[in-house]
């Protein structure tokens, strides 16, 4: 399992083996990341580093026997560690960053003392191995990592179950982001460009939409969205009306993550949590994730054809499509798009990514929407395919959402413009009753700010909220 | 005797799905879904697309293709 918090006697127990096993030298690297004052993201990097299965910080918790506190602070104190005193701090409130290169923080009310993996694995740490029945010290524990219980809870059985490793890679990152985004730990540009342009508010793409100055919802529409499912949990979506139905023999559930970002930005809230900016646009719809690709992204046109059909029999008003393939257009997607618009649905599809190539099945089919990709200066995606095209929408640094425990992923790709135009169709449909079907395809193209380059590049230019 | 290929058959809407179906399983056309919002069959046959595509209401046979977005850490998706 994955924490081995069992109290060892450290003889022959676990904190003492791995005491030994990581001084051995080839861990230097990681041990200056365990002192007791290192901030808990770098103590997460060496967790991560040392790839080990476990969530143990590295440091180490003695335990004093009743009684023998003081008499066991001291005791460190002669193996020639620096202790720091929680005592001496005010209310005696000692910080772990306040310590400074004490090597152990003792907390004397609780009879405890905190001790950093550089001097756990000096040959100190030996002493310990063998605790003398006259020793003051009862225990030695490796310190695990606690996360707040939100956190554990939209982890579920992943925590529990699965890789850890993938679980802190998973908080880490999602800690950095709330690092950029208050300013702080500046060390350095960010990882990569593409994760640190967030900001407080809302996401380029809905600023260019026209999103948040809409009084618009998107109330009582249906969305459908034909992807790799949706994260069911996400903390984001808690309460929302989602129908849900697998057409590839897999559970609705997104381990891809594709399906969770178009739904994201389609459907996703008015207000994140936290300094997540808004990246959701219809944030009142009814959502109905139909998945038609595998967790690794592939399906098939039957499949896929299956998933329109459900759309289409449960009346969804907008039907996202950010798949596709080379060829076509195909009579069999033709006649979908044709029934969905009998139907008083509309299908918008994505242009496709093999730019300057030419638009991809479904989205070159003449009854179904296809949507090319802008950059945030609003000029055509490079990769953004072109011929066939209805109208554009953001898609290169998109910021939406992701399964947990990543949550939020900033990507790029047509996939991306397609359910802005969703999101902004649902939203006009919410207006009239009457904007349906080619209406609401009519309305969408009307009111799209234009961009002064070509048709077959933009369409009619950049889709716009009511 | 052929390989059996995976087929997409879009009909007309000039006569009942269900007399079309009949139609394909008497030329071996095992029937795979009805998709009656949009009017297609999908399912498997060694069958000439030639003799599936004359019968009568059928607008198109096509293979069934595979789709693919990429893997999620893909650049671009």
């Amino acid at each position: 399992m994955a924490t081995k918090k069992g109290r060892k006697r450290a003889a022959g127990g676990a904190a003492a083996s791995r005491a030994r096993s990581t001084s051995a030298g080839t861990r230097a690297s990681n041990a200056s990341a365990t002192r007791t004052s290192s901030p808990v993201d770098e103590m997460l990097l060496a967790a991560l580093e040392r790839g080990g299965d476990s969530f143990e910080t590295g440091r180490y918790l003695v335990t004093f026997k009743e009684g023998a506190t003081e008499e066991g602070i001291q005791s460190l104190g002669v193996q020639g560690m620096r202790v720091a005193d929680a005592r001496d701090f005010t209310d005696q409130a000692a910080t772990l960053e306040d310590v400074g290169d004490a090597d152990v923080v003792a907390f004397p009310e609780i009879g405890v003392a905190l001790i950093g993996g550089d001097a756990a694995q000096s040959s100190a740490m030996s002493t310990f191995a063998e605790i003398a029945s006259d020793s003051p010290i009862e225990s030695i524990d490796p310190e695990s990592f606690v996360f707040a219980e939100e956190y554990l809870r939209g982890l579920g059985e992943a925590a529990e179950s699965s890789n850890p490793g993938e679980y802190l890679r998973g908080f880490l990152r999602a800690a950095e982001t709330i690092a950029r985004d208050l300013g702080v730990g500046g060390q350095g540009p960010p990882e990569t460009e593409q994760e640190g342009v967030q900001v407080l508010g809302a996401t380029w793409g809905l600023n260019a939409c026209k999103v948040p100055p809409s009084v618009r919802s998107g109330n009582g529409i249906k969305v459908a969205i034909l992807d790799t499912g949706f994260d069911l949990g996400h903390p984001d979506f808690v309460g929302r009306p989602i129908v849900s139905k697998t057409f590839v023999g897999q559970p609705v559930q997104d381990l891809h993550g594709h399906g969770t970002h178009t739904t994201g930005t389609a459907c996703g809230p008015k207000a994140p949590p936290g300094t997540t900016p808004r990246y959701g646009i219809g944030y009142r719809t009814s959502i109905f994730v139909g998945k038609v690709l595998t967790n690794s992204g592939t399906g098939t046109s039957a499949g896929i054809l299956a998933g329109m059909n459900w759309a289409i029999a449960n009346r969804c008003t907008v039907i996202n499509m950010s798949l596709g393939g080379p060829g076509g257009p195909f009579p069999f997607y033709t006649a979908a798009g044709q029934a969905a618009l009998n139907n008083g649905c509309l299908i918008i599809a994505a242009a496709g990514n093999s730019g300057p190539g030419p638009t991809i099945a479904p989205a070159n089919s003449p009854t179904i929407m296809s949507v090319a990709s802008l950059d945030p200066n609003l000029t055509p995606s490079s990769f953004s395919c072109r011929g066939k095209i209805e109208i554009a929408a953001p898609g290169r640094d998109v910021f939406s959402s992701w399964p947990r425990p990543t949550r939020y992923k900033t990507i790029s790709g047509t996939s991306m413009a397609c359910p802005h135009v969703v999101g902004c169709g649902a939203l006009w449909a919410e207006t009239s009753s009457t904007l349906r079907g080619m209406n609401l395809w009519n309305k969408l193209r009307a009111t799209a700010r234009s961009l002064p380059f070509p048709v077959t590049q933009v369409g009619r230019g950049l889709v716009q909220a009511p | 005797m052929a390989e059996k290929k995976k087929l997409i058959i879009t009909t007309s809407g000039d006569r009942p799905l269900s007399a079309i179906k009949k139609d394909l399983a008497k030329r071996g056309f095992a029937v795979g879904q009805v998709l009656k919002e949009i009017g297609i069959i999908t399912g498997t046959s060694s069958a000439a697309i030639e003799k599936l595509r004359a019968i009568p209401g059928v607008d198109d046979v096509s293979p069934d293709e595979s789709v693919d977005i990429g893997p999620p850490d893909a650049p671009v998706m």
